[in-house]
């Protein structure tokens, strides 16, 4: 240990240090930066902490401000993209008269990643009309979504985009008409990219090749880099794509302390690029390098364990309790989902009761659906226990506060011609207004013409039986509520709209969102969502309102705009139990005592998502020109992903998994997928062995 | 009861004169964190955009300082969507500050720890010359600013105290503030050690009240055209309608600049 530490407390070396999940790898790179920021001297050299994801900055932060130096420390803790983003925006005017902008010293509209599938649709609607991509069965969405992420694959592997189709094509083993999807994919993408550098648009991709080509190569940005950063810290390299590890590559020579830290078995996101074999070149660039390992008994044992469950062929030592001990099915096997759930909500609550700390408990799936957290949220909340969901990718549009916005969004500009579906219309009033129940909001609802727009009747205009059967106060907040819609029509823009509405009416004494603090929250990310929008249509003035905040809603209903995932204080909040996606759990780089697994017959732990349009590896760097992609390469994948996702969950659980078996499975299926069978093997193995004793 | 800080609360320009406005709004958004997008005036969108050309026209200076070619500027300016960019860049060129000595560091952020209170504070430009630091602020608010209340203001009294602690710095410190509107009358201060030192105490005792205060002395401020400025009106009961323009001082001004710097959308970004 005491060569580890001189190598950690040092500001002049350069260190590649991997190894196990939860084997402290974090922990030495926080004692790192404690280290180099602790001297004035070096603090002030320039620190850059490099993390692939944002919900890993909090933690490099706390160390800083823990720290409480009183010298000045010149540290940046970002992403990638962000770093990318920030240089690209501050260098633009020099380089953007050479990069084939039409408008160069205009200044540039960044998109991310909503606003371009927005653009996309642009391009691909008329075409879909013409008959391209005709022959797959994709969602608008999904088709969108796909051909944005080849060109920011082309990026961050770091191949021209307009080989996408070429390389789709050399692989594909299948039917020819396939091909011709490619190349329908290859003719948008082209267009998508001529699109962009007529209006300064900046997608994703665009800014990681402006990075990387013009400015890298700029001696003026370069030396502003290499200034800034002279200390480096480099966690979870495996889940960044080959781009930035080019970069750091680039900026080694100038460094004067780097330490690159890889988790063993991992490169969870290689859906996005993740490149773990690219990240292991710091191995033979570095000075030492440092392996740690998980090392108590416990660890090696789930070590054992685990190599076990993974490999049919090994043998098993141990007794069916033995490996209950670890990782056990629930007490009773249910037939039906729902009644799995409530064994869950059963057996998390004798935790508890059991002193464990409601976050360390953790609820996993590889996909998550309402039913399943709304069940949850239920069945724990008879045991007040709450439940905390963590969906990276939920769209707007399933959040309730922001259903209400829409809807009044959709009365207050008649002009849109939205349809609403009268249940809708009677279930949203009975929610917004405070005093009104289903049957009174269903009497309004009866008024309204079928004719579009959909207009509300103010209380004077409905017949004198149904007048009758309102109070006081709900009469008197129906003419309230008309009021401020005949006086808020047609206002835009849109997030000016949602601000007022909340904030003037619905956010009110009597209103739904009145001290309702989720609701602040769910409208603000309406708002930015909108602002975003907005602000990537850019500068030009001669922006169509009316026509952009149609669109806005009509792709929020859509779903294709998501709800993006701001970590906050929740995360460390020990009072709630988290459920989440396999992957986001992944991502966050904590281990918790214990974790439920759902739906562990499902395919969809290991299988590839269904992407007839790109594909993860065919558009890697490690990809073989010309090679074919087989059902064989397939199968070899999510073995792969399997095995990392078992090996990552177990490194990252201290005491005990728990499955969520069901005979029938969420969607009605009798599931048997390879994780299951997996662990059937193993019981059965160690069955054996307690027969041969 | 006593308020419970969330970890390793970081003390600013902003939320100190957040705290001196309304306790209570201090509270709620730097202690719950309650996000509650309500409008701010009924012109929230000719302050943004007037912040966002704010933004523009720092970021070119920033360019300038380090060392971008001025003709390419001057280009860049004269193509902003807002007009006003391509006069003020030309009035900065024009200006003695076009011209500084010294080391030079523009957009400059400095945490450091005083009296185990952590700060946070970003200066536009910091100077050091013949041993001495000058900071230089640049206003765009289009507004000539009053020199009376800029010296009582948090911003005037704490970017000293600051830089002085992290620099481990004795020496007077300069202190310029450049409204682009009033170029020929920039607010010059000059504080000495002693009068730094003075400041330092009045800080101290400012996040000490903040801290020590139970949730109870976190009250709504009596002085309600401050509500009027507030997102958090509906959620006090304290009226429906935001302030117009005309309703808006100085001090209004500065409350809804802070309101951008926490909520504008970017203010995320990592
Ligand atoms: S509405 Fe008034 S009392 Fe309430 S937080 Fe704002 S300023 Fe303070």
């Amino acid at each position: 240990m005491n060569k580890i530490n001189s190598l950690i407390l040092s500001s002049t070396n350069k260190v590649y240090l991997h190894g196990d999940a939860g084997a402290g790898k974090t922990q030495l790179a926080c004692q790192r930066l404690r280290y180099l920021v602790s001297d004035p001297e070096i603090a002030n050299q320039g620190i850059l902490v490099l993390v692939p994801q944002r919900i890993q900055v909090k933690r490099y932060q706390k160390v800083v401000a823990d720290i409480k130096a009183s010298h000045n420390i010149e540290l940046s803790i970002m992403t990638m993209s962000s770093l990318v983003r920030r240089t690209v925006e501050l260098f633009w005017p020099l380089i953007s008269d050479r990069s084939g902008f039409y408008r160069p010293f205009e200044p540039p509209s960044f998109l991310t990643l909503e606003t371009s599938q927005y653009y996309m649709g642009r391009l691909v609607d008329p075409l879909l009309a013409k008959g391209y991509f005709s022959t797959v069965s994709l969602s608008r969405n999904r088709l969108l979504s796909q051909l944005v992420d080849n060109l920011n694959k082309a990026a961050i592997i770091g191949f021209p985009h307009t080989e996408i189709g070429e390389h789709l094509s050399e692989a594909w083993v299948g039917k020819e008409s396939q091909k011709r999807v490619y190349e329908d994919a290859q003719e948008v993408i082209n267009a998508f990219r001529s699109f962009c550098l007529q209006n300064n648009l900046l997608d994703f991709s665009l800014q990681v090749e402006l990075f990387k080509e013009m400015l890298l190569q700029n001696p003026l940005c370069k030396n502003y880099l290499t200034r800034l950063y002279r200390h480096l810290i480099y966690d979870n390299a495996e889940e960044d794509p080959p781009y930035v590890h080019d970069f750091v590559s680039d900026l080694w020579e100038y460094l004067h302390s780097a330490l690159i830290i890889q988790d063993d078995y991992a490169g969870y996101h290689s859906f996005l690029g993740a490149d773990p074999k690219s990240a292991m070149r710091f191995k033979n660039i570095a000075n030492d390098s440092i392996y740690l390992q998980n090392k108590d008994d416990v660890s090696e044992k789930k070590s054992e364990l685990v190599n076990a469950f993974i490999d049919f062929s090994k043998p098993v030592h141990y007794k069916v309790k033995d490996i209950h001990e670890f990782i056990t099915p629930l007490n009773h096997r249910s037939r039906f989902f729902p009644e799995m759930l409530k064994e869950i909500a059963e057996s998390i609550r004798t935790k508890i009761d059991d002193g464990v700390s409601p976050n360390e408990i953790v609820i996993l799936s590889p996909f998550m659906s309402d039913a399943t957290i709304f069940t949850l949220k239920n069945e724990l909340s008879r045991y007040d226990i709450k439940l905390r969901a963590m969906r990276p990718s939920s769209s707007l549009n399933d959040d309730s506060v922001i259903q209400t916005l829409l809807f009044f969004a959709v009365i207050c500009h008649p002009e849109w011609e939205i349809p609403i579906d009268p249940y809708h219309i009677s279930s949203t009033i009975a929610y917004a207004l405070s005093s009104f129940d289903l049957i009174r909001s269903h009497f309004i609802t009866q008024e309204i013409s079928p004719a579009l727009p959909v207009q509300f009747p103010s209380f004077e205009n409905l017949p004198e039986s149904i007048q009758n059967r309102f109070s006081d106060e709900q009469c008197a907040q129906w003419n309230t509520t008309m009021a401020w819609i005949n006086a808020n029509l047609s206002v835009y823009p849109l997030d000016i709209f949602f601000s007022k509405l909340f904030g003037e009416l619905l956010s009110q004494p009597g209103f739904a969102f009145y001290r309702d603090l989720e609701s602040g929250s769910s409208t603000a990310q309406l708002i930015n969502s909108f602002k975003k929008f907005r602000h990537a249509f850019g500068y030009q003035s001669d922006i169509d309102q009316e026509e952009l905040a149609k669109e806005f809603v009509k792709n929020v209903q859509s779903g294709l705009l998501a709800a993006t995932f701001v970590p906050d204080e929740q995360d460390d909040d020990d009072q709630f139990v988290l459920i989440t996606p396999v992957m986001s759990f992944l991502g966050l780089n904590k281990s918790v005592d214990y974790q439920y697994w759902l739906n562990v017959g499902s395919s969809g732990w290991y299988e590839r998502l269904e992407q007839p349009l790109t594909h993860p590896i065919v558009l890697s760097r490690h990809w073989q020109p010309g090679r074919k992609w087989t059902a064989e390469d397939d199968l070899a994948l999510s073995k792969e992903t399997l095995e990392k996702f078992i090996r990552g969950l177990f490194n990252r659980c201290r005491k005990g998994i728990f499955l969520g078996i069901s005979e029938y499975s969420e969607t009605g299926q009798e599931e048997k997928g390879l994780l299951l069978l997996h662990y059937q093997a193993l019981v059965r193995r160690a069955l054996r062995n307690e027969k041969n004793d | 009861m006593k308020t419970q800080f969330p970890n390793n609360f970081v003390f600013s320009q902003s939320n100190m004169q957040t705290y001196l406005n309304c306790r209570y709004k201090f509270y709620l958004r730097y202690i719950q964190k309650l996000t509650w997008p309500a409008q701010v005036t009924v012109d929230d969108l000719r302050f943004e955009e007037d912040r966002n050309t704010g933004i523009r026209f720092h970021q070119l200076l920033h360019q300038y300082f380090l060392g971008f070619k001025p003709e390419l500027l001057i280009q860049i300016a004269e193509n902003d969507p807002d007009n006003r960019i391509s006069t003020w860049f030309q009035t900065f060129l024009a200006s003695q500050y076009a011209q500084l000595q010294g080391k030079i560091e523009s957009e400059k952020t400095i945490t450091t720890c005083i009296n185990d209170r952590n700060f946070i504070v970003k200066y536009d430009l910091l100077q050091f010359k013949d041993g001495q630091y000058t900071i230089y602020d640049w206003k765009t608010s289009n507004k000539v600013p009053n020199r009376e209340k800029l010296m009582d203001s948090i911003q005037t009294r704490l970017y000293p105290v600051v830089l002085s602690e992290a620099y481990q710095n004795d020496q007077p410190i300069n202190f310029i503030i450049w409204e682009i509107i009033a170029p020929n009358a920039p607010i010059v201060f000059s504080f000495l050690k002693q009068e730094i030192l003075n400041n330092g105490r009045y800080i101290k005792e400012l996040t000490d009240e903040i801290l020590f205060l139970d949730n109870s002395d976190f009250f709504k401020t009596s002085n309600t055209r401050q509500c009027k400025i507030c997102e958090y009106r509906s959620y006090c009961n304290r009226g429906t309608m935001p302030a117009t323009f005309e309703e808006l001082d100085e001090n209004g001004l500065n409350e809804i600049e802070d309101y951008w710097i926490t909520n504008g959308y970017d203010a995320n970004l990592v």
